[in-house]
């Protein structure tokens, strides 16, 4: 409130006229002075010309241009992430270290001047643009949920985190149990099976030596950290990181992750895993004694028992066992496009140069429709099917994000596949979709249009 | 004649047994349907269902094992732990003291939850016969399907000391061993295995290569290995055993150790050493393969593989030396030519080793072993070193003349011809070198007939015919598929860009690559720069400018190479080889002059000024190694 303003409520009238024309001179010459400040403000803000990272087709390296984002806010800087603007660019202050850095890596940029840069800003923040402005401020600390035996190559996540040069702490099962989670902004999880089914490999591989290391290995820290069994432990770390969403995590996960963490929080009280993974067979009431209420994404699924059958759940679609003959050429997946102002969180997760991305399968492809529970955001979707592909939800304080699929660029991902070589796919849009969720917990709260 | 009565008889007793029969047989059929459903039930999961069957038929039929064992399952399944037991137990007051209805029952006892019950009639089990190991099986499997690996184990090993033999369980105590991470203890079974019988190594490899190939199994394995071997120094099997676990670790230096062992206890004269030298180099280690080489010569003991070892060694040395020259290529001190026979009088050796002393051997064994193979490949390494180490051209024309007359190895006597066509052109000889290739354009390979035309379209471009080149080297360029097409598309773009609007230049550019050719580095020179001056507008300038800059550093002139490029770089815009030239500044600053700050600086500037050359992911690759970043 002004003074002038003030000065009426206070029943001026009583004052001379001089006075009063005094007053106004005063209210006046602090306006000027306003003006003044706010447009040195202004020009200070902007004199340093800005450095721009185009994400559309112009961009020669995507995956890195999300490592020097993270570089940025690593040494201390901060990144706009222009939402819908080219494809959801970078715009961070100019500074020749940055630029060397985006030469080193082989990402283009662009340089703006002080009058370019307020221009751009202005446009994206206009009303009629379905864009807008997400300032990222800090580095987010990144975990990833691995076994000890773990190789980079297994996991998509892992693969696009290694070369966009992100760094990030691998955790298992005792740093989850003991609280750890609460030291990082955004949990993944790798291609893990909570339900202590061995990922449903028994099948084809009981005999391979990988399968029974694997289950030595998961028994044996299963009883170091007091569980009787594989399914009971990985049910506790389910909840543990349930419990971490809630308090304001950030949880990613794809494939066999995704349904096979909400059908390990469905069966909390129930046993599904059969002789050949925990010694006993399974409850014979199981499907009837799961509980939705627990779990995050999917409700009314009929879970897969058969121990010969690569499958957990009717979640997965198309079923993986038989795996799915079709043509890799006519398989994609379409985003969704949200209101940058309003839905900023979904916007950020679906930023891409494409509106159309390749499909790819995995273990768990993609997700039926009909089992979503209703509060779960749609993201990307099989066009004319079921066939969800990528979706977003909140649970208490913080969210999750699930990716359906394996490798976005490995169609058809089997075990003992040689890793995806990441030079070969700079501009991966389906890549692109797991790097928007590492930079989605850098950036800052904003309140939102609604 | 039979009585009436006797008749009645007859067939009151024939209708009465088809009766029974046909009772029996559709009691028989409806049990068979019932068990079909049963089964079909129990695919399907609907447990219930299958065990009221079951139930049925077995009332039915007490002994019937398919009943018992299709309820038995049911129970389980339905956790019906309690009535799985009684059933057990039913049975085994018939088939009383059962090792494996016992077995199945402690199984069961486990399951329920009663670990101690279960395993005291494991105990039992084994207890009525305990020298029986059929027993200890039947009981370890139990153990097994409800993931007691551990126990499992134990007794096994519990067996070995009941029937007091260690031969017993060895594969399947290695393999949970294995499984357990136990590497040690997984190795000393399969060495139980191999002392006892030895012919099992290979099977045995086989087995342990499942965790060798992990650092901290094959230390586990070789850990214990030298272990044994130590106690028994004199086992061929252990120490083979032994070299391959060091050979798997890469370590062939301690391999060759075991196999100096091997050779000697299995008196094989040489020969374990000559295949071990054969993988050593293989393997691309060379020291040790010349090392293992020179080992069978001096036994001197298997006639039939000495010219062959000493083949190798000759290339073990040869390849040594490529590296020992690279090392001190920057030093400068590059061997000279020898004159042809001219014997060094320092012995040939691995640990200093030298073309010269390579080119010795060669020509040793090409003395020793005349017209054969051996001498025939010694011949043309002979021809290849003088050629392309020492320049020696007269010495190199003269190998690859004598193999390509003499040897009876047609693709040897091919490579041989090819060679001599190079040095011919090297010697100036160029009509000399096109009678050579010419006859090769009939050769059925492909890659060595387009080498034919890609050496072919070269002479053409040396002697000023720049259309017949341009014809050759277009044949070539349409199968993209091969290695020469980028060398042949690169020719024939400059021919295609300077023959009409400087022939005189390229003409005069082509002398100047030919000298290049012949090593003439000054005289090259000379002509480049003349070039220079004399087409100040033609398009092959830049060409020359890089081709002079190149001639600068053959001839150790660093500074005027740096100054050629720079000015390549910076005052010939229009010039599509700045990028090269920029990239060519970075590597003289990074591996002649080791100047990283500069190098670093040099290849940044392809990246800002070339930012879409084909030196860009390299310059990347460079600057990120010379900054010490893990790539």
């Amino acid at each position: 409130m002004n003074r002038l303003a003030r000065h009426r409520m206070n029943g001026g009238s009583e004052q001379g006229a001089a006075s009063r024309s005094q007053v106004f001179l005063n209210v006046i010459r602090q306006w000027v002075m306003l003006g003044i400040v706010l447009h040195v403000f202004v020009l200070n803000s902007f004199s340093q010309s800005k450095l721009l990272i185009p994400m559309d087709l112009t961009q020669t390296n995507h995956l890195k241009s999300y490592g020097i984002a993270f570089w940025v806010l690593e040494h201390g800087g901060e990144v706009d992430w222009l939402l819908n603007y080219r494809g959801g660019s970078f715009l961070t202050d100019f500074n020749e270290r940055v630029a060397r850095e985006c030469r080193i890596r082989g990402v283009s940029f662009e340089t703006l001047g002080a009058v370019e840069a307020t221009n751009l800003y202005a446009e994206v923040q206009r009303d009629d643009n379905n864009m807008d402005v997400v300032r990222l401020e800090k580095a987010p600390k990144i975990a990833v949920y691995v076994p000890p035996n773990f190789k980079p190559w297994d996991d998509a996540v892992t693969l696009a985190l290694e070369y966009a040069e992100i760094p990030y702490t691998k955790i298992w099962d005792e740093e989850v149990l003991s609280g750890k989670l609460a030291e990082y902004d955004w949990l993944h999880l790798h291609h893990e099976d909570f339900t202590g089914q061995y990922g449903k490999f028994y099948s084809n591989y009981r005999h391979a030596q990988w399968y029974i290391e694997q289950q030595i290995l998961y028994e044996k820290e299963a009883t170091r950290l007091g569980f009787k069994k594989v399914s009971e432990l990985k049910k506790t770390v389910a909840r543990s990181i349930r419990e971490y969403i809630g308090g304001g995590g950030f949880m990613f996960a794809m494939c066999s992750a995704t349904d096979s963490y909400d059908i390990a929080l469905a069966a909390e009280n129930v046993d599904i895993c059969d002789v050949m993974f925990d010694g006993d067979p399974p409850d014979p009431d199981a499907q009837k004694k799961l509980d939705f209420s627990k779990t995050l994404a999917f409700e009314n699924f009929t879970l897969d028992m058969n121990p010969l059958r690569y499958e957990y759940s009717d979640i997965d679609i198309p079923t993986s066992d038989p795996p799915p003959q079709r043509d890799p050429n006519t398989d994609y997946f379409t985003l969704f496009e949200f209101s940058a102002k309003y839905d900023p969180v979904p916007t950020m997760l679906t930023q891409n140069h494409v509106a159309i991305v390749k499909g790819f399968m995995g273990q768990t492809t993609a997700f039926r429709k009909s089992l979503l529970k209703r509060t779960v955001v749609i993201l990307a979707q099989r066009e004319g099917t079921e066939e969800i592909k990528y979706i977003h939800g909140n649970f208490g304080r913080g969210t999750f994000t699930w990716y359906g699929g394996h490798d976005p660029e490995d169609y058809q991902h089997a075990v003992g596949d040689p890793p995806t070589d990441l030079n070969l796919h700079k501009n991966s849009p389906g890549y692109r979709l797991i790097l928007n969720n590492v930079l989605f917990p850098a950036a800052k709260k904003k309140q939102q249009k609604t | 004649m039979h009585s009436p009565v006797f008749t009645n008889r007859f067939l009151f007793v024939l209708l009465s047994w088809t009766a029974l029969a046909l009772v029996a047989f559709g009691q028989d059929q409806e049990a068979t349907l019932k068990l079909r459903l049963a089964q079909s039930f129990e695919q399907s999961g609907e447990w219930e269902r299958a065990v009221g069957l079951y139930e049925q038929l077995l009332e039915s039929d007490p002994l019937n094992y398919l009943y018992f064992d299709g309820l038995r399952r049911g129970y389980i399944q339905l956790k019906k732990y309690d009535k799985a037991i009684d059933l057990v137990q039913q049975r085994l007051i018939v088939q009383r003291d059962d090792p494996n209805l016992l077995a199945m029952l402690g199984g069961l006892y486990y399951q329920s939850g009663k670990a101690s019950t279960a395993d005291s009639l494991w105990q039992l089990v084994i207890a009525v016969d305990p020298k029986n190991t059929v027993r200890y099986r039947i009981v370890a499997n139990q153990l097994i399907e409800h993931r007691q690996y551990e126990k499992a184990m134990r007794i096994y090993q519990a067996a070995r000391t009941a029937t007091q033999n260690d031969e017993y369980f060895m594969d399947e105590i290695a393999t949970l061993s294995a499984a357990l991470q136990q590497y040690e203890g997984a190795t000393r079974e399969y060495v139980r295995m191999i002392r006892l019988r030895p012919q099992q190594l290979s099977y045995a490899q086989a087995r342990m290569s499942s965790f060798t190939g992990r650092e901290e199994g094959r230390k586990a394995a070789l850990r214990v290995l030298q272990e044994e071997v130590r106690q028994s120094p004199e086992s061929v099997p252990l120490r083979s055993l032994l070299a391959w676990i060091c050979m798997e670790g890469k370590d062939f230096e301690s391999a060759l150790n075991e196999y100096r062992f091997i050779d000697r206890l299995s008196g094989a004269e040489g020969m374990e050493l000559y295949h071990f030298a054969q993988r050593a180099a293989q393997e691309r280690s060379y020291l040790v393969a010349a090392k293992a080489f020179r080992e069978v010569i001096e036994q001197q003991r298997q006639q039939r593989i000495l010219p062959l070892a000493k083949l190798g060694y000759a290339r073990a040395i040869e390849e040594l030396s490529v590296h020992s020259d690279t090392l001190t290529f920057f030093q400068s001190s590059s061997e000279s030519a020898p004159a042809p026979h001219d014997r060094q009088a320092s012995p040939v050796s691995e640990s200093r080793p030298s073309f010269q002393g390579a080119l010795q051997l060669y020509e040793s064994l090409a003395e020793e072993y005349p017209s054969s193979d051996v001498a025939m490949q010694a011949q043309y390494r002979i021809g290849f070193i003088r050629f392309h180490r020492f320049f020696d051209l007269d010495g190199a024309a003269a190998a690859f003349d004598r193999v390509r007359r003499t040897s009876q190895n047609p693709d040897l006597a091919l490579d041989a011809t090819l060679s001599l066509a190079e040095v011919y052109v090297a010697q100036n000889q160029l009509s000399g070198a096109r009678s050579e290739y010419v006859p090769l354009l009939n050769s059925p390979q492909t890659h060595r007939r387009d080498l034919v035309l890609f050496r072919l379209a070269e002479l053409d471009y040396f002697e000023g015919h720049p259309d017949s080149a341009q014809v050759r080297l277009k044949s070539i360029t349409a199968n993209t598929s091969t290695d020469l097409a980028n060398d042949a598309l690169q020719l024939l773009y400059f021919i295609q860009a300077n023959a009409v609007g400087a022939p005189a230049a390229l003409r005069e550019f082509a002398k100047a690559d030919l000298l290049v050719r012949q090593r003439k580095h000054a005289e090259a020179l000379l002509r480049f720069q003349h070039i220079l001056k004399t087409f100040p507008h033609a398009l092959l300038i830049d060409d020359g400018m890089l081709r002079i800059a190149e001639l600068h550093l053959l001839l150790g002139q660093t500074d005027q190479a740096l100054q050629v490029l720079r000015a390549l770089v910076e005052k010939n815009p229009p010039s599509t080889l700045r990028d090269r030239a920029q990239m060519k500044i970075g590597e003289v600053f990074e591996f002649v002059l080791r100047d990283v700050p500069n190098a670093i600086a040099a290849y940044e500037q392809i990246l800002t000024q070339h930012p879409t050359s084909l030196y860009v992911e390299e310059a990347r690759k460079r600057i990120r190694l010379l900054r010490g970043d893990a790539l």
